[in-house]
C-alpha cells in the first residue's frame, strides 16, 4: 500500500516535472521569439541568400544562370581587385598602427601621479567621440580642400611660406593613400584608448609596487609588465580593427570614391560599385563572401598566435 | 635614469633636492606632451567651430582667429537645411534603440535565467552572428527591403538596424543577467512569480546601467550610419541626418560657414546624450563594459 502511494507520488512528480520543463521551454521560446524572428529575416536569410547566389550570374532580381565558380575566378583575375587589394594592404598597415598607438598615450595618462589629472586627460581625450564619424570625415575633407586660400592644410603651408608644397591632396594618385591615412591625426580619441586604459587599470597595484621596488624603469615596466598583462585588450582591439578594415568602404566612398583613377580603391568599394551601381549582384556577393572567409581565417589565426604571451613571459622569467 | 623617478606611479619622492627638481621638470614635460597631443586632437574641431561663425569674406581675410561680427545666422541657415533630417534620424534611432532593448532583454533573460532545451545551441546561434561582416549581408538585406516594399521608408532602416544590433546586445545583457544573484529570483519563484514578472520587476530595474550602454551604442551606430540610408532612401524629405549633411555639403560649394555650422549642429544630439550618460550612472560602467 505504502509502496503504491510512493510510486504514484513519484509518478505524478515526474509527470509534473516534465510538464514544468515543457512550460519552461514554452516560456523561453516566447521570450526568444522576437529576437529570432528579426535575426532569421534580416541576418540568417540574407547571409545564406548571398552565399548561394555567388554561384550565379545574377542582377539581384532575375536569376540568370548557374555559373559555378566563375564569379570567384573572375574576381581572382580582375585587375581592379588587384589594385584594391594592394591599396587595402597599405590601409591595413596604417590603420592597424593607428589603432594600437593609443596604447602609448594610455600609458602616458596612466603614469600621471594625481588621480584628478588622470581623470581630466582621460575625459578630454575621449571627448571628440561625441562628433559623428561622418562629420569628422567631412571636416578633414575641408582640411584637404585644394584651394590655397580655403584648405586648412594648404593655408597652413602658405603661412609658413611653403606655397610650392600646396596641392590637391586627395587628387594626387601618389599622395591620396597617405592623405587618407593621415585623417584623424593624432588618432587617439576612440574606443581603443578606452579599452587600453581600462586594461591598464586592471593591473593589480601589487605588481606595479613590486616593479618600483625592483627599480625597473618605465620602459622595462611597459614591455615586461603592462603589455603582457593587457595583451588581451590589445588583441581585442587588433581583431576588431582588422574586421573593420577589411570591409571598410564608407570612408573611402565619402572622401575620394576610390579616386583618383582607382588610386584609393578598396575591395569593399568594389563590392558596393558592382552590386549597387553596376547590377552585378552575384559578383558583389562573391567579393563579400571572400571578405567573410578572409576575416574568419585571420580571426582564427590571431587567436591561435596571440593568446600565448602569458606563457612566454613566464618562461623568460624562469630562465 | 631620471625617467625612473617621475614615472613610477606611487613614488612619494623623499629623495634629495636635485632629484626633486628633475622630477618636477620631468612632470612638466609629461604634462606638456599630453597637452600638445590634446591640442592636435582638438585642432580640426576648433577650426570647424571657428569657421562656422564666419562669412566667406571673413574666412579669406582672417583664417586662424575669430572674426567679428560673429555670423550667427550661419546656424539659422544650417538649421533650416537639416532640421527635417534631424527629425528623421531621431525617429529612426529611437525606433532602433527601443526595438533592440526590448527584444534583446527578453532573449537575454531567457538565456541567463531560464533552463530550457538547446539553450547553448540557441545562444551560439546568436553569437555566431558577431562573426558575419555587415558588408556580406548588405546585398541580401537590400533585396529584402525591395521585396518588402520598404524602399524609401524609415521602416526600411529601423527593422534591419534592430536585427543588426541584437547579437551584441544579447551578448552583453546575457552576461549581465547571469551575474544577478539567484536568491532574488528564488524568492520571487517561491511567491509564485512568473518569468515575465521576474523579468519586468527584478531583472529590468537592476540592469539600467547596462541597458543604457546598449541603448547608447545602438543610438550612436544608427545615428552615424551613412551607407544603409544611402541605399534605402530616395526622396530628400526622408533623408537621415548623415545623408542630409552629405547633400548639404554637395550643394554649398563656397558656403563654408553654414556648412560647418551644420556639422556643429549635427554633433549636438550625440554630445548631449553622451554627457548625460557620463553625468548619471553609466559613465563608470561605460568603461567597464569594454573590459
Amino acid at each position: 500500500m505504502s509502496v503504491q502511494t510512493a510510486d504514484a507520488g513519484l509518478d505524478s512528480k515526474l509527470w509534473s516535472g516534465r510538464r514544468r520543463a515543457l512550460r519552461r521551454n514554452l516560456t523561453a521560446f516566447l521570450f526568444l521569439l522576437p529576437t529570432f524572428l528579426f535575426l532569421a529575416i534580416f541576418m540568417y536569410q540574407p547571409t545564406f541568400n548571398v552565399i548561394y547566389h555567388t554561384f550565379f550570374r545574377w542582377d539581384g532580381f532575375t536569376l540568370e544562370r548557374f555559373v559555378g565558380f566563375k564569379n570567384y575566378i573572375t574576381m581572382v583575375n580582375d585587375p581592379n581587385m588587384h589594385i584594391a587589394t594592394r591599396n587595402l594592404g597599405w590601409f591595413f598597415l596604417g590603420w592597424m598602427l593607428q589603432r594600437i598607438s593609443p596604447f602609448l598615450v594610455a600609458e602616458l595618462v596612466f603614469n600621471l601621479k594625481r588621480e584628478r589629472s588622470k581623470y581630466w586627460y582621460r575625459t578630454l581625450f575621449v571627448l571628440p567621440m561625441v562628433v559623428p564619424f561622418l562629420v569628422t570625415i567631412m571636416i578633414w575633407k575641408f582640411i584637404y580642400n585644394p584651394l590655397p586660400t580655403i584648405g586648412v592644410l594648404n593655408r597652413m603651408l602658405g603661412s609658413f611660406g611653403l606655397e610650392e608644397w600646396q596641392t590637391a591632396w586627395l587628387s594626387e594618385p601618389s599622395l591620396v593613400i597617405l592623405a587618407l591615412l593621415f585623417v584623424g591625426f593624432p588618432w587617439i580619441s576612440g574606443w581603443p584608448f578606452m579599452i587600453f586604459y581600462a586594461g591598464l587599470q586592471q593591473i593589480p597595484s601589487e605588481v606595479l609596487d613590486a616593479s618600483v621596488m625592483d627599480g625597473c624603469n618605465v620602459w622595462q615596466r611597459m614591455v615586461r609588465i603592462d603589455i603582457p598583462l593587457v595583451i588581451t585588450s590589445i588583441q581585442l582591439v587588433a581583431i576588431q580593427t582588422m574586421i573593420g578594415i577589411i570591409q571598410e568602404f564608407a570612408f573611402v566612398l565619402i572622401m575620394t570614391a576610390g579616386g583618383p583613377a582607382k588610386a584609393s580603391l578598396v575591395p569593399g568599394l568594389l563590392l558596393f560599385m558592382a552590386a549597387f551601381r553596376g547590377d552585378q549582384m552575384g559578383y558583389g556577393a562573391t567579393i563579400g563572401v571572400t571578405m567573410f572567409i578572409a576575416i574568419f581565417i585571420l580571426t582564427l589565426l590571431s587567436f591561435r598566435y596571440t593568446t600565448s604571451p602569458f606563457a612566454r613571459t613566464r618562461r623568460t622569467r624562469e630562465t | 635614469m631620471t625617467g625612473q623617478t617621475v614615472d613610477r606611479p606611487f613614488t612619494s619622492s623623499p629623495d634629495a633636492a636635485p632629484v626633486e627638481l628633475s622630477a618636477r621638470f620631468q612632470s612638466a614635460l609629461h604634462h606638456a606632451l599630453l597637452v600638445f597631443l590634446l591640442l592636435l586632437t582638438f585642432f580640426p574641431f576648433f577650426i570647424a567651430i571657428l569657421t562656422s561663425l564666419k562669412s566667406f569674406q571673413q574666412l579669406l581675410v582672417n583664417f586662424w582667429l575669430p572674426a567679428f561680427p560673429l555670423q550667427l545666422h550661419n546656424y539659422v541657415m544650417a538649421w533650416n537645411e537639416i532640421y527635417r533630417s534631424i527629425i528623421n534620424s531621431s525617429l529612426v534611432s529611437l525606433g532602433a534603440v527601443t526595438g533592440v532593448l526590448l527584444c534583446a532583454s527578453l532573449a537575454a533573460y531567457a538565456f541567463a535565467r531560464i533552463d530550457f532545451a538547446w539553450r547553448d545551441g540557441a545562444y551560439y546561434l546568436v553569437l555566431s552572428l558577431l562573426m558575419i561582416p555587415g558588408v556580406l549581408t548588405l546585398i541580401g538585406r537590400y533585396l529584402l527591403i525591395v521585396q518588402f516594399g520598404l524602399m524609401n521608408s524609415l521602416w526600411g532602416l529601423i527593422l534591419p538596424y534592430i536585427a543588426g544590433g541584437l547579437a551584441f546586445a544579447v551578448f552583453l545583457l546575457t552576461g549581465f543577467f547571469s551575474d544577478l544573484p539567484e536568491e532574488l529570483f528564488e524568492a520571487a519563484r517561491m511567491d509564485g512569480g512568473t518569468e515575465l514578472q521576474m523579468y519586468r520587476l527584478i531583472a529590468l530595474p537592476l540592469s539600467r546601467p547596462i541597458m543604457a550602454i546598449v541603448g547608447l551604442l545602438t543610438f550612436l551606430s544608427t545615428w552615424g550610419d551613412y551607407v544603409w540610408p544611402l541605399l534605402v532612401l530616395r526622396s530628400p524629405e526622408k533623408f537621415t541626418l548623415m545623408l542630409g549633411l552629405a547633400k548639404f555639403t554637395g550643394n554649398s560649394q563656397v558656403m563654408f560657414g553654414p556648412l560647418m555650422a551644420g556639422y556643429v549642429i549635427a554633433s549636438i544630439p550625440t554630445a548631449i546624450i553622451i554627457v548625460l550618460m557620463m553625468r548619471t550612472f553609466a559613465g563608470a560602467a561605460l568603461v567597464g563594459a569594454f573590459k
